[in-house]
């Protein structure tokens, strides 16, 4: 009777031992099928999942990056462990339960805790040599994604976190810009003190990256904003000098022209205006500026037969300030995709 | 040298109204020196009728003028209406936009052109100022919610196409906070005085925050002032079902406008000019736009 008793608590144990580590076998299952390329059954499988359960996995994965951190010269028991996968997987996985929104305007979705477990992920690729390059385009490709959902504290967040572990990023420096413009674009509390730090931020992208159009673009839009009419003036022509994408270039045409029209300057305006339209002939916002700048000079009719002319086209208008506006948001699904690929194994 | 009285009449019989006429700025050339104002006068929102030019009392940089009413039949408006349509030009917000328009359109005489313009982050040309109020009806009927907004671009738009020489209203429908223009405020005041065009603006008071980290729109629109420095105003209504009474009341002033003809005094310099209106008795409010601009040759 005893012995049958001992059967049964010894049955009673293993099943709940099989149970336990059922968890963590469920989630490594779904994150090698992640990595294997079942993306969607992958993120399918994890919903369901209890928080136990994979905490249980990326403990053990965290220590043993912390243990192989110590040992230099340990053999690498990572090697083949789907840890992009999982920062990935994660990733898809908030993508899933907070969608991004389709419409500007609306109330965005912030991120859950699946974007906080990809973040814990992200920190552990960034202190392995082998997977520090994705670690470091996975918060830049994070921090514009919380940008472009004007999730600004998160997008801060992301780009500091980033930042730990790569001092000196040119793009995350200038994701973090470019969030603190956008936070005082948006009227975010204290817009100087925001502008001032974007500055600071771009300013640095600048240094580190004198080739860089965006940086100069942004600093000089940023200077503008800030009434540094003289400095922004010279960023924007140095942008100008840098020259390089059709795009970038339009932009810096654009504002320097709105700088000149609030300097006073309505015929230097126009000029650079002009300069704009000649790369996106019909940009709705150089014709706009243009407009504004042959007012300031009385020319009301010339005005006016632009801008009912800009109005009028049947044709689709792209403009790069659109994009501006939007902040590399094409950008996100670019990188996210070739990371998800970087993830197979 | 000033256009007489009789040459200026005999302009308008001749059908040259339109050419002749500049109303609030007054048209400063070697021909022309006779300037109008567009003027409202309500009392506790209800309009004034019956005025006599004598009535009021025009200082130009506070110099008395001497004020005639103008033949206001004569004189056909044109009638912007620049509407979002933005993203969050919700299905209830069309269609009391759908509704005001026709209010709007109802109210108008028929020498009155009526253009419509769509903006979000694009700005278009949905019918040409025309006579044509089917064309006008289906246009706005048209209305397609897309993208961001850019109502400050799209205002200096308005205020671009504006005819200079004639009677322009530009009735601004938004329900958003400017979130993609490329001009600023300031742009717009700067645009606004060098404009013979009076502005209404209408929008609906925000309930909410537009985005997290941001924080809530305040009562007044960044737009109000410079509303009002055209001589027009803000209408804030507090709901979407309360859009129509504010396009209901716009409606209402048309057709209790005055118009005050003066000839300035002396050679008029480049730069702003203050317009004060009031009447002489009573105390009805008056609304009339604060001033009008001189061009500067210089400034090519």
């Amino acid at each position: 009777m005893m012995r049958l008793v001992w059967v049964a608590v010894l049955a009673l144990a293993s099943a709940r031992a099989a149970q336990v580590d059922d968890g963590p076998a469920r989630y490594l299952g779904a994150l090698r099928a992640y990595a294997s390329g079942e993306r969607e059954a992958a993120v399918a499988r994890v919903g369901p999942l209890a928080w136990e359960e994979m905490d249980a996995a990326f403990g053990r994965f965290r220590s043993e990056v912390n243990r192989a951190g110590r040992c230099r010269t340990c053999p690498d028991t990572l090697a083949n462990e789907p840890i992009r996968a999982a920062a990935m997987l994660h990733l898809d996985r908030d993508l899933v339960e907070n969608p991004p929104h389709q419409d500007v305007e609306q109330p965005p979705p912030c991120g859950g805790r699946h974007a906080r477990r990809a973040l814990e992920y992200a920190e552990l690729l960034a202190l392995r040599e082998r997977t520090r390059e994705f670690a470091r385009r996975f918060y830049v490709a994070m921090t514009w994604r919380a940008e472009w959902d004007a999730c600004l504290f998160q997008a801060v967040g992301w780009a500091r976190t980033g930042l730990v572990a790569f001092p000196d990023d040119p793009d995350l420096l200038l994701a973090l810009g470019v969030t603190h413009e956008k936070a005082a674009r948006l009227g975010g509390k204290d817009p100087g003190r925001l502008l001032r730090e974007a500055r600071r931020h771009l300013a640095r992208v600048v240094a580190v990256d004198p080739g860089r159009l965006s940086a100069r673009v942004h600093l000089g839009r940023v200077l503008w904003r800030l009434g540094q009419l003289d400095e922004a003036r010279r960023t924007l022509e140095a942008a100008v000098e840098v020259g390089g994408g059709g795009e970038g270039l339009y932009l810096a045409h654009v504002f320097l022209g709105h700088v000149h029209g609030r300097a006073g300057r309505p015929a230097a305006a126009a000029d650079a205006f002009r300069r704009a339209l000649a790369i996106a002939a019909d940009g709705p916002v150089a014709t706009i500026g243009l407009a504004h700048a042959l007012r300031q000079q009385g020319d009301l009719d010339g005005a006016a037969r632009i801008v009912d002319r800009a109005l009028g086209s049947e044709t689709a208008r792209f403009d790069p300030y659109r994009d501006y506006n939007a902040d590399n948001a094409r950008d996100v699904a670019r990188l996210f995709d070739a990371l998800r690929e970087e993830a197979r194994q | 040298m000033r256009l007489a009285p009789a040459l200026l009449a005999a302009a308008l019989v001749a059908g040259g109204a339109s050419l002749a006429f500049a109303q609030a700025v007054p048209q400063f050339s070697s021909d022309v020196g006779v300037a109008y104002v567009d003027v409202f006068v309500s009392d506790h929102e209800r309009p004034v009728p019956g005025l006599h030019g004598h009535d009021f009392e025009l200082r130009d940089d506070g110099v008395p003028q001497r004020v005639e009413l103008a033949e206001i039949d004569a004189m056909p408006v044109q009638v912007l209406l620049v509407f979002d349509s933005s993203n969050s030009l919700t299905g209830e917000k069309r269609a009391a936009l759908r509704v005001a328009g026709d209010l709007l359109l109802a109210a108008l005489r028929p020498v009155d052109e009526v253009g419509v313009i769509a903006f979000s982050d694009d700005i278009r040309w949905l019918a040409r100022p025309t006579l044509d109020r089917r064309a006008v009806h289906e246009a706005i009927a048209s209305l397609q919610p897309v993208g961001a907004t850019a109502v400050y671009d799209a205002l200096a738009a308005a205020l671009a196409v504006a005819d200079p020489r004639g009677r322009t209203l530009v009735i601004l429908f938004t329900d958003e906070v400017d979130n993609s223009s490329l001009l600023d405020a300031t742009d717009l005041r700067a645009a606004a005085v060098r404009s013979s065009a009076l502005v209404h603006l209408v929008t609906v008071r925000r309930r909410g925050p537009f985005v997290p980290n941001t924080r809530v729109q305040p009562d007044s629109h960044p737009l109000q002032e410079i509303a009002e420095l055209t001589g027009g105003r803000a209408w804030i209504a507090d709901s979407v079902a309360n859009l129509t009474a504010a396009f209901t009341r716009i409606a209402a002033t048309f057709a209790t406008r005055y118009v005050l003809r003066y000839e300035p005094a002396g050679e008029p310099t480049p730069g702003w000019h203050r317009l004060e209106v009031k009447l002489r008795k009573g105390k009805a409010k008056v609304q009339a736009r604060r001033g009008y601009w001189v061009p500067d040759p210089a400034v090519r």
